[in-house]
């Protein structure tokens, strides 16, 4: 399937893709496991297109970790971990994505299924990971033995551009095909968002999910697309408060939520859907 | 109805007997039933066919019998038992189950010790079943300078002097460049 790309999909790219990292799990061998006790070297990039660059770095950091300790290791296995599931060159890489154009057409659950099916992890980003908040998923290979890291992260890579491609695809499609379904829920997040009197963080999350696309998209005015990001990363990093045990927590909960809901309509009542 | 042979007790079977060429239906009581099939068994050349067992007839097993399945048992016993202690990581005292449970191995030799079972359990969502890609580099030889010069630093440490003396040794065997 070839994408229609629209003439900013390159910087739709960016936005789809919001960064990730790779790691590798290094072990000492005369050690006990214990779960603090792991050497863990992680490296950060911001573009898709980076991973191979990354993983250059990685492998640099590795050389220099491996003249101070003696890696658990096992020729068969691999490069050992105290769980018996991660094991062989323990390389994760991964990524989060915002895929509200695929939500939006109903073309999800499929694309999860496809990228399950290549041993990979499909995460929704929650306190818990279980529910889907603002249709940002976390994506990274699931197996580690049995593949060299290069073929790995030649793999992954793909793997990611195809979704890239499937996302910005489905945003075409939303606006040429069902440009209803598209306004229908801008403009249903706009109005919770100018007239709620009480927002969960949680809930916020999920509401600027579409405005984040429609920002991306360039159908939003009076909020730019990096607010929207930096607005839902302030969210996602709020602790969950306790469920409620007394009249006064839930008094507490409620406080937060008006609060929280008034600076938004403030902040989203100058805000225009511009389609 | 009274038995048919001794006239005495009340029947409770019917057995089957041939007198003057001609079958004939007989009821009778349970002593009188079970005296004509041990007649019937007794008056039967070996090898014509085996009665039917039935409760209370089952003889003795020949000793050499009782022997064989004691020492099968035995072996089963040990096998269970051989197995059992290999579900015991030696180095951490892990058991499998206890691994299994937690998700969590208690040391890297839990890997060999516990090899069969992770390999039934857990690697069947990877892409092979070996490793492939790189190794540390002390199983490449890339590294060992710097692991022997470690090792002899904790040698010294701990006055070790004779370990010390092995480790210089391989260590100027391995020539080059110091610290590397």
């Amino acid at each position: 399937m070839s994408a229609r790309r629209g003439p900013n999909s390159q910087f739709q790219a960016v936005h789809v893709v919001t960064g990730g990292s790779m790691c590798l799990y290094r072990n000492d061998q005369d050690r006990r496991f214990d779960a603090d006790d792991q050497h863990v070297i992680t490296e950060l990039w911001e573009l898709p297109s980076d991973i191979p660059d990354a993983y250059t770095r990685l492998e640099a950091a590795e050389r220099r970790l491996a003249a101070e300790h003696v890696f658990a290791w096992h020729p068969e296995f691999g490069y050992l971990s105290p769980f018996p599931d991660h094991c062989g060159t323990g390389l994760h890489v991964w990524a989060e994505f915002h895929l509200e154009g695929l939500n939006l057409i109903g073309d999800l659950q499929p694309v999860r299924a496809g990228i399950e099916a290549m041993r990979m992890t499909f995460h929704g980003v929650d306190a818990d990971g279980i529910h889907n908040a603002g249709h940002i998923f976390r994506i990274w290979n699931n197996a580690t033995l049995g593949m060299p890291e290069r073929k790995l992260v030649r793999r992954v890579m793909r793997t990611f551009e195809d979704l890239v491609t499937q996302e910005l695809y489905a945003r075409q499609m939303l606006i040429e095909d069902t440009p209803r379904i598209f306004e229908d829920s801008i403009m249903r997040a706009l109005a919770i968002l100018r007239s709620a009197r009480l927002l969960s963080p949680w809930e916020l999350f999920d509401l600027l999910s579409p405005i984040r696309l429609a920002a991306n998209m360039g159908y939003i005015a009076g909020i730019t697309g990096s607010e929207v990001i930096s607005l839902m990363a302030a969210q996602a990093k709020k602790p969950d408060l306790p469920p409620p045990q007394s009249i006064a927590d839930e008094r507490r909960r409620d406080n937060r939520d008006a609060a929280l809901a008034d600076r938004i309509n403030k902040r989203f009542a100058r805000v225009e859907f511009t389609f | 109805m009274k038995c048919e042979i001794c006239h005495e007790a009340d029947a409770a079977a019917v057995i089957h007997v041939k007198k003057d060429g001609e079958d004939r239906e007989l009821y009778v009581c349970k002593a009188c039933a079970a005296r004509s099939r041990h007649k019937k068994k007794d008056s039967k050349p070996k090898g014509e066919g085996a009665p039917a067992l039935e409760f209370g007839d089952v003889e003795e097993p020949p000793e050499f019998v009782k022997n064989l399945v004691e020492a099968t048992l035995g072996f089963m016993k040990g096998v269970v038992e051989s197995e059992q202690n290999a579900r015991t990581c030696p180095a951490c005292k892990t058991t499998w189950e206890q691994a299994k449970e937690s998700g969590h191995l208690g040391c890297p030799n839990c890997w060999k010790a516990f090899a069969k079972n992770i390999r039934a359990n857990f690697l069947s969502g990877q892409y092979g079943p070996k490793h492939v890609g790189s190794m540390p580099p002390t199983v490449t030889g890339e590294a060992s300078r710097a692991y022997l010069e470690r090792e002899l630093k904790a040698a010294v440490a701990r006055e070790d002097f004779k370990r010390a003396a092995a480790l210089k040794r391989l260590i100027d065997a391995l020539g080059g460049k110091e610290g590397q």
